[in-house]
């Protein structure tokens, strides 16, 4: 096997009697340079994985909020009695009864205020659906009823808030009908 | 007393490139864990998606046939949905609702176990099932593409000519 001989001035251990040799500079040199190479990898690796884990919980949050948001009005559209309005940007449905031992359910408008989406029951306050760390861009309700009952088109786009750079959109398409 | 210096060997560049080894090989698993995790999330965000397009053309197509039963023909082989006028329409053979996502309607008669009053039976019918055209059975699948695997999502629903 080839050794490489450096003169005893580039040794950081000179030899002397009784003593094994140490790293010599090259050694070190190399050593160090594939110890430095490997860091860089897998330090540039946790980096990505760091980020994909971090996208992948703000995508997390924005998917679970605006899916929570679309069940929610689909769930008011199909117990709904009757569609009153359903303009681009506002949903005013009917309450329904309570027939067969569903509990009575009141009149609701589904609009966006600021950067949620709002519920407000007939005669109440209204209710945010999504929470502040979720931007909703958009939302819109199309009455594509074709004789009744009603049959509306949700299409809700949202983006996380987030402080960072990552900043994942959402967008839902679905549609409800009424069921009588 | 003059000390002797102690006699210790030190560490070769060999015992060193295998120590550097072998941490790499215990790191590397617990970083390849995020490529599933990750993999996965967007696979549900997907897989969201196209439930809800496939439940958009569920109510489509049932809006359709409630609005004139007649406009339920058994497709041959499947109808996109489009909106036309302020309502849902049958349009061409497919249809993207949104950029990536394929979308396809099948309809066919339903298939009833023994008479037309029987059981509706989806996948396996016991002895001759009749073909009931006053109730029409209705697949929607919605498709994808993701990290170069097709993906879909279907759901199946009934509508019965009540008239």
């Amino acid at each position: 096997m080839m050794s490489i001989r450096l003169h005893p001035r580039l040794s950081f251990t000179r030899l002397r009697p009784g003593l094994r040799r140490g790293f010599t500079l090259i050694e070190l040199i190399v050593f160090v340079g594939i110890t430095t190479l490997t860091l860089i990898v897998l330090i540039q690796a946790l980096a990505s994985m760091l980020t994909v884990r971090e996208k992948t919980k703000l995508s997390a949050d924005v998917q679970q909020s605006v899916r929570a948001a679309m069940e929610r009005i689909g769930m008011s559209i199909m117990n709904a009695t009757s569609l009153v309005a359903a303009d681009s940007d506002i949903l005013s449905i009917g309450g329904s009864p309570g027939i067969g031992g569903e509990s009575a359910t009141a009149a609701v408008q589904y609009y966006r205020c600021g950067s949620a989406i709002c519920a407000q029951e007939e005669g109440g306050s209204a209710a945010a659906l999504t929470p502040s760390s979720v931007n909703v861009s958009s939302l819109s309700f199309s009455n594509l009823s074709n004789g009744t009952p009603g049959t509306v088109k949700v299409s809700i786009t949202a983006t996380d808030t987030g402080a960072g750079a990552l900043k994942p959109t959402f967008t839902l398409i679905s549609s409800f009908s009424l069921r009588q | 007393m003059a000390r002797r210096p102690s006699v210790r060997s030190g560490q070769s560049i060999i015992e060193g490139v295998i120590a550097v080894g072998v941490l790499t090989t215990l790191l590397t698993p617990l970083l390849l864990l995020a490529s599933p995790a990750s993999s996965a999330g967007l696979q549900a965000r997907e897989y969201t998606i196209g439930a809800f397009l496939a439940r958009q053309g569920l109510e489509g197509a049932r809006s359709i046939g409630r609005a004139s039963f007649a406009s339920l023909v058994n497709s041959s082989p499947t109808y996109g949905l489009a909106e036309s006028g302020g309502v849902y329409a049958f349009s061409g053979t497919s249809d993207t609702p949104l950029t990536g996502y394929t979308r396809t309607i099948t309809i066919t008669s339903a298939s009833r176990e023994g008479s037309t009053d029987g059981t509706l039976c989806d996948v396996s019918c016991a002895g001759s099932p009749s073909t009931d055209n006053e109730t029409k059975k209705i697949v929607v699948r919605v498709a994808w593409t993701s990290t170069g695997k097709s993906r879909s999502v279907s759901i199946t629903g009934y509508l019965a000519d009540w008239e």
